[in-house]
């Protein structure tokens, strides 16, 4: 963002787009202050937005790079705005790192009213199950936790307690002292992260040959990598062999 | 050429990855995005193709895998996106000689001015008459005279992790993207980069009816396979069904893509930001920026990286050429070194996996074809130990691999697919999962149309698979133009509903379908049946 671009806009634009960035402005202030109000926003946002980006993907983002001024918008495409659900009774679940799972859903309008009228009805949640395999069946349930959610949530993240493992998730209702199904998500399987175990003696020298898959100063390159520091559980130990920060590039 | 390639110290395998999205805007005189595909090609594709001219001309082999997107080979094959990149040249032209005057009293600038002045001079000749505007004949040829191995990728760079659920998703993105390559170089492609090196564990079924032998895959998601990776990164693994996965090498790819301690970043280079669509008085700059009043980037960059500073000194491409001769003979000399090493504890020459962003050389990396260009001839030079090779060549030499399967990963920040999915963008994928189940049910329902309503299905498949492209999210998390990229997927899926609706109500507009069919006009050949469960 240019300080002549902020400037070609009116004083109530630039109040529009301090608004939509949620910048905190003192009411009253002149336009050459909140200009330059925005522009330490922008860059402050700029610098978190490139920090937080591993190498592979500030690459990527810099080959839609062709303008300085392109954060801003302020143009409406409200004509094509989809809808909110779709009024039908779903759930989904995507995997999203060893950690978290996206999970969305929707229950159809005719279907929340006959819940919300059965007698000694009390709520609903979303269930999180683990699973020892791909099969649903319920001798094959490890564990599940209850997050109680409301008729107008639609979605949400989930973190998870096991990894390399399968997991589904269930909308249930409560009513009275029992639980029942409302629909059931597909099932994921989660992933690990470690190197597993030597199996047998095919190359003894697999230790150090995963020592050498991580990054150190031996071939010349000496770059450090950014940490997982700001995530701590994914700091990864790796049978020792690793530190943590060689695996985030 | 095996038992040569097995008395090496080691192998390198190059691999650029060429794409963009779909982007063609025929309802605008000039579109602001389609610059994304114009700046790729005379920084990037062009330029590569010019080092591979010199190459041959030298008498210097290379074996090079580069993988083009069926987007970008649709953009770089439409006739319409083709004059505009010659009106956008035209342009520049126009801007350099101008500038020619501008900088008649800064002997410095002058001399950039002329530089960009026999840049855009010569990218626009050779593109009429060398090319005659379809590069894609050249990469062909490039590929037959053994330079390069062409590889594909998902129709419309899906991130395939976040649609496993929907097998025939999966196999619309890649028996199309396998079609589009068979279409244009006429052979079958022998390996797939999978969108973002997005990997789940089963994907590879996918890939192996399609004759695919390998893909790539990102360091943890190999080194987290079922079983532990005997050879670390520096060897294939094969998945149960054969296909194999090639892990990208840590230290090659932070040596080349680091802006702060990467060769990139070296500041005899030429300066990426500062660009004369900032630096000239409005009123100047006018006719060559977007709409005449919002400043973008022109191509013309004088300045050399030089600090962080502000102050920045005169670009020297002598000096820069130089720089970057030095930093390929490094990255070659430090490559060697690591064969070396790990040669000791390998029972098999290793390879040394490097895929990259194709537009990172030259677009970012303004001297990034001369420092391949560098690397190939040094390795060249280094032949007796070192050698370039495809992720195919080496599978001829080693067809035997250790059999494990990957884990779930990418190459994006973190490791797996939070880049794709992320408060930013996860409101996508309730509609573009819709949108399939929706054509799974089209596709039930109408399973032989012909005429207006095969026209009708097709066209439905096509906006199905256009909004599964993996720019969209990543844009919308990445923060670069976002607006654009929340109203192409919304265009999309709003096309796509648009279309389902009429069918339901067997009220197809033929007018505006036709229209429809003229904008988004990729895959010409695709089948909504691909959609089918038994397809």
């Amino acid at each position: 963002m240019t300080e002549e671009r902020l400037l070609s806009f009116s004083y109530e634009q630039l109040l529009e787009i301090s608004d939509r960035g949620s910048i905190q402005v003192t009411p009253g202030v002149d336009k050459t202050t909140l200009v330059s109000l925005l522009l330490d926003a922008f860059e402050e946002d700029k610098s978190e937005r490139e920090e937080l980006n591993n190498l592979a993907i500030q690459m990527e983002a810099r080959k839609f790079s062709i303008s300085q001024d392109e954060e801003l918008d302020l143009g409406q495409d409200d004509d094509l705005e989809l809808p909110l659900r779709y009024n039908e009774t779903s759930a989904t679940l995507l995997l999203r790192d060893p950690s978290w799972v996206f999970c969305f859903w929707d229950i159809e309008d005719k279907k929340a009213d006959e819940i919300r009228n059965t007698p000694g009805f009390q709520g609903i949640v979303l269930r999180v199950v683990e699973l020892n395999s791909k099969d649903y069946h319920k001798d094959n349930i490890l564990d599940y936790f209850d997050i109680p959610i409301k008729f107008s949530d639609y979605r949400r993240y989930v973190n998870l307690p096991s990894e390399d493992t399968w997991y589904c998730v269930e909308i249930r209702a409560l009513v009275e002292d029992k639980d029942y199904l409302i629909v059931q998500s597909n099932i994921i399987e989660t992933t690990r992260e470690y190197v597993t175990a030597p199996h047998d003696n095919r190359n003894s020298h697999s230790d150090e040959l995963i020592r050498l898959s991580g990054f150190t100063s031996e071939f010349g390159e000496t770059h450090g990598v950014s940490g997982y520091q700001e995530i701590p559980q994914r700091i990864i130990p790796i049978h020792e062999l690793l530190d943590e920060e060689q695996f985030n590039d | 050429m095996i038992e040569q390639l097995k008395n090496k110290k080691g192998m390198i395998s190059l691999v650029l990855h060429a794409h963009l999205p779909f982007v063609r805007h025929p309802e605008y005189e000039s579109f602001l995005e389609e610059a994304w595909l114009f700046e790729a090609l005379s920084e990037t594709y062009l330029p590569l193709l010019s080092m591979f001219d010199r190459l041959e001309k030298d008498g210097i082999p290379a074996r090079v895998t580069i993988s083009l997107s069926p987007t970008l080979t649709h953009m770089l094959q439409d006739e319409l996106l083709q004059q505009r990149y010659v009106n956008h040249l035209t342009m520049l032209l126009e801007l350099a000689e101008k500038e020619l005057d501008f900088t008649a009293g800064n002997p410095d600038e002058h001399k950039m001015a002329q530089m960009y002045q026999e840049i855009y001079s010569r990218t626009l000749r050779e593109y009429e008459e060398v090319y005659e505007r379809n590069i894609l004949k050249k990469f062909r040829y490039f590929q037959e005279k053994g330079y390069l191995e062409i590889i594909t990728t998902c129709a419309t760079h899906s991130f395939l992790p976040h649609y496993q659920n929907f097998p025939e998703m999966i196999r619309a993105q890649i028996l199309t993207g396998v079609e589009s390559h068979d279409r244009i170089f006429s052979s079958q492609p022998k390996g797939v980069w999978l969108p973002e090196c997005g990997y789940f564990p089963g994907v590879e079924e996918y890939l192996k009816p399609f004759g695919i032998e390998y893909f790539l895959s990102s360091a943890h998601g190999l080194l987290y396979s079922e079983d532990r990776p005997v050879n670390g990164l520096y060897a294939p693994v094969s998945c149960p069904n054969g296909v194999h996965a090639f892990a990208r090498d840590r230290a090659s790819s932070r040596a080349v893509w680091s802006a702060t301690d990467g060769y990139p970043g070296d500041p005899v280079y030429r300066d990426f930001y500062r660009d004369l669509g900032f630096d000239r008085p409005l009123d100047y700059i006018a006719p060559y920026i977007n709409c005449g009043v919002n400043r973008v980037n022109t191509g013309l960059k004088y300045y050399a990286i030089t600090d962080k500073s502000d102050n920045k000194v005169i670009y020297n491409p002598a000096l820069a050429a130089a720089k970057a001769e030095e930093h390929a003979a490094q990255f070659v000399e430090n490559r060697i070194r690591q064969c070396e090493t790990l040669s000791q504890y390998m029972e098999q020459a290793p390879v040394i996996s490097c895929p990259y962003d194709a537009e990172l050389f030259g677009h970012w990396w303004f001297e990034g074809p001369l420092f391949l260009e560098a690397l190939i001839r040094k390795v060249h030079e280094k032949s007796d130990v070192i050698a370039l090779v495809t992720p195919s060549d080496y599978l001829k030499v080693y067809p035997q691999n250790q059999v494990t399967r990957p884990a779930f990963s990418s190459w994006g920040d973190k490791g797996y697919g939070q880049v794709w999915l992320d408060g930013a963008n996860d409101w996508i994928y309730r509609h573009t999962h819709k949108l399939i189940e929706r054509m799974q049910e089209l596709v039930e329902r109408f399973p032989d149309e012909k005429g207006l309503k095969e026209r009708t299905l097709n066209q439905a498949a096509r906006e199905v698979l256009l909004a599964q492209a993996s720019d969209w999210p990543f844009i919308m998390k990445a923060g670069t133009m976002v607006p654009y990229a929340r109203k192409s997927i919304k265009t999309h899926i709003h096309n796509f509903n648009y279309i389902y609706d009429s069918l339901s109500r067997n009220t197809i507009k033929t007018e505006w379908l036709t229209k429809l069919e003229k904008k988004d006009n990729i895959f010409p050949f695709l089948d909504y049946r691909v959609f089918r469960k038994d397809y």
